[in-house]
């Protein structure tokens, strides 16, 4: 018997494939067949799910608990901080990552488990830590991460957070814009980390933000670089919309290396000036956005996605990595 | 191969081998590795943040204390803490419902519904969950794309720009890594 390519079972698992007949009389294909299903079945449940970080005063009472004899001594001798820390290190972070490592020591974290432990809920104190931490801490291409003290805010906050419409040559500020230095801080920290988990649900974040499992696509855009950036000639990236109860919702990826930034994808109008932002691309370069109530997409008829340096400033930086427009009739 | 989601640059067999040994620092790395899932576990089921806390160190506490019953050749470390934070949740949730028969009996009385333990579901859901975030990047991207996008594998090799063969490979290899993770350390059989 010559069973079928398993590659070709896994398409048919996913649903991208028909199976043949062979797969259906054959008893041994059939039983591999259902154990890859259950996998696709389980996984495509809920959508994308996401762990959820415990603080660091959770490891610090298990440290405290089982005493020296389980614990390191970076986590012992005060610096109980393990998981942020610990992954800072551990994790290799790509290209130019220096200064995700150099935010990471255990300087800052060191401060945290004096408080840590005796407070029941002190998830607040983490981030505001953090952001003491040197400024350099920010540039770690895992920027898009929430803090641990966060946990589980992460996929759909990009889609929840619906930007505002800034144009230009303005100096628009948002409350959203204010927060954005600390908010980059305290994700370097923990980005490298959670970051990378939402690289997974930010392609799909959709899914939960809709509640459905499959929102009807109603265009596929390319996005390509433009002739006039000739740095990002490498660079490719995808954006998917979908229709759902409330606002159409713009799933973007982007294939572009790890810069010293962060990727913000933008919804830009026909006279090229007035811009409406609509979130941050995650370390996975991906994001999941809702677009704002009220938008005329068929004036803010083009997606962009540009590098924006840790600078506070919320207007587009003027260094397009991508563009692609939507089609006529979205 | 780094794990470039939770955790650390171990494979979950070394982690459980340092475990069982009982090595210094293993307990730690344990943490690493399985903070994550075991916290996440006991807050979607307890849905009640300090409990969730509560739980996660009394899992970590009573695997160390305990850590002469793993064995590492009768089933995966992973599966051991999530059986033990089943356990932990459930004497959580049995607690609460002796509390509320307290409360309802001096109330007046009336009729109990049995205590929920963790969902299968949720605990299967979320080992998935670790399990993906433990694949190198590419692989992960390809794997979510190919679960969560309408995206064929021909459009995901051109908008990943990888080819069409590394797609192919990625998703079999990892559907196959996912289901192996979640025979092992998965509640439904």
């Amino acid at each position: 018997v010559t069973h079928p390519d398993p590659v070709n079972l896994a398409l048919h698992a996913l649903g991208g494939l028909p199976a043949d007949d062979h797969v259906q009389s054959c008893p041994q294909c059939r039983d591999e067949l259902a154990r890859l299903m259950r996998v696709v079945e389980v996984a495509r449940q809920a959508g994308p799910e996401q762990l959820d970080q415990p603080t660091a005063h959770v490891w610090d009472g298990i440290a405290a608990a089982v005493g020296d004899s389980a614990v390191p001594a970076a986590a012992a001798n005060g610096h109980g901080v393990l998981p942020p820390g610990a992954l800072g290190q551990a994790v290799p972070a790509p290209d130019q990552a220096g200064p995700a490592h150099a935010g990471s020591t255990p300087s800052q974290a060191g401060s945290v488990p004096s408080q840590a432990g005796s407070v029941p809920s002190q998830a607040g104190s983490v981030p505001s830590q953090a952001g003491s931490v040197p400024s350099q801490a920010g540039s770690a291409p895992g920027q898009a991460g929430s803090a641990p003290g966060q946990a589980g805010s992460a996929p759909g906050q990009a889609g929840s957070v619906p930007g505002r419409a800034v144009s230009v040559p303005g100096r628009a500020v948002s409350a959203r814009g204010r927060r954005r230095p600390r908010r980059r801080v305290v994700a370097g920290l923990a980005g490298l980390a959670a970051g990378l988990i939402i690289g997974v649900g930010g392609t799909a974040g959709v899914i939960q933000l809709t509640g459905s499992p499959a929102p009807r696509v109603i265009a596929e855009i390319r996005l390509n670089p433009l002739p006039q950036f000739p740095q990002w000639q490498g660079a490719a990236g995808i954006a998917v919309m979908r229709a759902t109860a409330g606002q159409p919702v713009i799933a973007v990826t982007l294939q572009a290396p790890a810069r010293p930034g962060f990727y913000e994808v933008w919804l830009l109008a026909r006279n090229g000036v007035s811009m409406i932002s609509l979130g941050d691309l995650n370390a996975g370069h991906t994001g999941t956005f809702s677009v704002p109530p009220g938008t005329d997409l068929r004036n803010y008829s083009r997606i962009d996605v540009s590098l924006q340096p840790f600078d506070g400033s919320t207007v587009h930086a003027k260094d397009s990595v991508v563009r692609g427009s939507l089609p006529p009739a979205a | 191969m780094p794990a470039d989601g939770t955790g650390t640059l171990l494979t979950d067999p070394e982690v459980a081998a340092a475990f069982s040994k009982g090595q210094p620092d293993a307990l730690a790395l344990v943490y690493q590795r399985f903070g994550a899932l075991v916290y996440t576990i006991a807050l979607r089921s307890l849905d009640a943040r300090a409990d969730a806390e509560d739980v996660t160190q009394q899992v970590f506490v009573s695997a160390w204390r305990s850590r002469d019953s793993f064995d590492p050749g009768r089933g995966t470390l992973g599966g051991w803490l999530v059986a033990i934070t089943r356990n932990k949740v459930a004497d959580v949730l049995r607690e609460r419902q002796r509390q509320s028969r307290v409360l309802l009996q001096a109330a007046g009385g009336a009729t109990m519904t049995a205590p929920e333990i963790p969902s299968d579901q949720v605990v299967d859901r979320l080992v998935l969950a670790d399990e993906l975030a433990q694949l190198p990047e590419s692989q992960r991207l390809v794997m979510a794309l190919a679960f969560y996008s309408d995206l064929t594998h021909g459009q995901i090799a051109k908008v990943l720009r990888l080819p069409l063969g590394t797609v192919k490979s990625h998703i079999r290899r990892g559907l196959q890594r996912l289901r192996s993770r979640l025979e092992a350390d998965g509640d439904t059989p």
